[in-house]
């Protein structure tokens, strides 16, 4: 239990997937123009995330070492296309504002990284600890990202005027130079954060 | 020799497991997204020609004008057996993306409503051709001569854009008028 743990707080932090790893950016930099989408592009890569980790350790005694990335990306493909064809039926209109970036978490580096890095090398309790550790950890930058794009760009979070008359939105913030500045920003903010903790 | 064949059998049983998990959610969403998109175009057909208590798809297809402009369905509006307009749905292409409307038309050839369906010009220049201010110029409109900076304002740094706008609502006139589409 106590690796458990540790396989999921590291996959946060230490290991963030975009922060430290940097794996994935592309679709992180796209979507998060809104706290909507962010979350939205977060949930819909979390359960992709999960359930192929799962899978592919679980499918781990059958794997043969040669024909392993076939298998990952049939893994990956299928959550893809699952997750894909719920969305469109049950949240169209988020569905929509996300566009190609469902589909293309299939090419998400990230998850193949994290199958043949970790799944394929650890126990199934051990890839879903990774598996979520690295969901929480894409879910909070994306989100904050969101955040802070949508309040900067739109001057709203979550479609709510935040200090409506005060403060003026910045349209670059919602177009992508404001992804890479956001991106930048929170960057070193966790690097800063980090040599400060280590001390 | 051998790995080869346990190679294929590995694979061939992952794709069947795969296949299945797919075939049995394609099956259970399927009809919820058809039913979706139904009932989003006939709320979207029903709020732009109220008075029409039916409507009734154009079964052969009309060829554009103009190459750039894409007629994808025509719907005439009917109550009780009476033509009360038509609605039709183009595709042309904008800036950096094929912008989608559906322009409704009322009997006598006057354009009713123009609604943006779905586009992906740039935000905050192109994409402000889905704004009322823009599009309410079009209202009205029964002659196929409408021409940017003549007698419709541009979208301002967004003459491309808007330019596309306008030719697809040309295409639609051009058609009302002269073949009885309305």
């Amino acid at each position: 239990m106590k690796e458990f743990w540790q396989n999921f707080v590291n996959a946060i932090f230490k290991e963030n997937p975009i922060l430290i790893l940097m794996l994935g950016l592309c679709s992180v930099l796209a979507v998060s123009t809104s706290v909507q989408n962010s979350l939205g592009m977060g949930l819909a890569f979390s359960f992709v995330m999960i359930f192929s980790n799962i899978l592919v350790s679980l499918l781990r005694p059958i794997t043969p070492y040669n024909i392993r990335i076939p298998i990952f990306i049939i893994a990956i493909g299928m959550f893809t296309t699952i997750i894909d064809l719920v969305m469109s039926a049950y949240f169209t209109e988020l569905h929509k504002s996300l566009g190609i970036f469902i589909p293309l978490i299939v090419v998400n580096c990230m998850i193949i990284g994290r199958a043949e890095a970790f799944a394929y090398k650890n126990s199934v309790l051990n890839s879903l600890a990774d598996g979520l550790g690295m969901s929480v950890g894409y879910l909070w930058v994306i989100v904050t990202l969101g955040m802070l794009r949508e309040f900067l760009g739109s001057g709203t979070i979550l479609g709510i005027p935040i200090l409506p008359g005060i403060f003026k939105p910045t349209l670059a913030f919602i177009m992508p130079p404001g992804a890479f500045w956001g991106i930048g920003f929170l960057i070193a903010l966790l690097n800063w954060a980090g040599n400060k903790f280590r001390r | 020799m051998k790995d080869i064949f346990t190679y294929g059998i590995t694979l061939m049983l992952i794709c069947a497991l795969a296949a299945a998990a797919l075939a049995f959610t394609y099956e259970k969403t399927q009809k919820v997204i058809e039913l979706n998109e139904a009932r989003e175009k006939e709320k979207a057909l029903k709020e732009i020609l109220s008075s029409a208590k039916r409507f009734v798809k154009l079964e052969n297809n009309i060829t554009p004008k103009d190459p750039l402009v894409n007629i994808q369905e025509v719907y005439i509006g009917y109550d009780d057996g009476e033509k009360v307009g038509s609605i039709w749905e183009v595709s042309t292409k904008g800036y950096s993306s094929e912008i989608k409307l559906l322009v409704g038309v009322d009997k006598n050839n006057k354009i009713l409503e123009v609604r943006v369906m779905s586009q992906e010009e740039t935000p905050g220049l192109g994409a402000e051709v889905t704004k009322e201010g823009f599009l309410k110029q079009f209202l009205g409109k029964n002659e196929p001569n409408l021409e940017v900076k003549r007698n419709i304002n541009p979208v301002t740094g967004a003459t491309i854009s808007s330019r596309a706008v306008v030719r697809a609502i040309n295409e639609v006139l051009n058609h009302t008028n002269f073949e009885g589409g309305g």
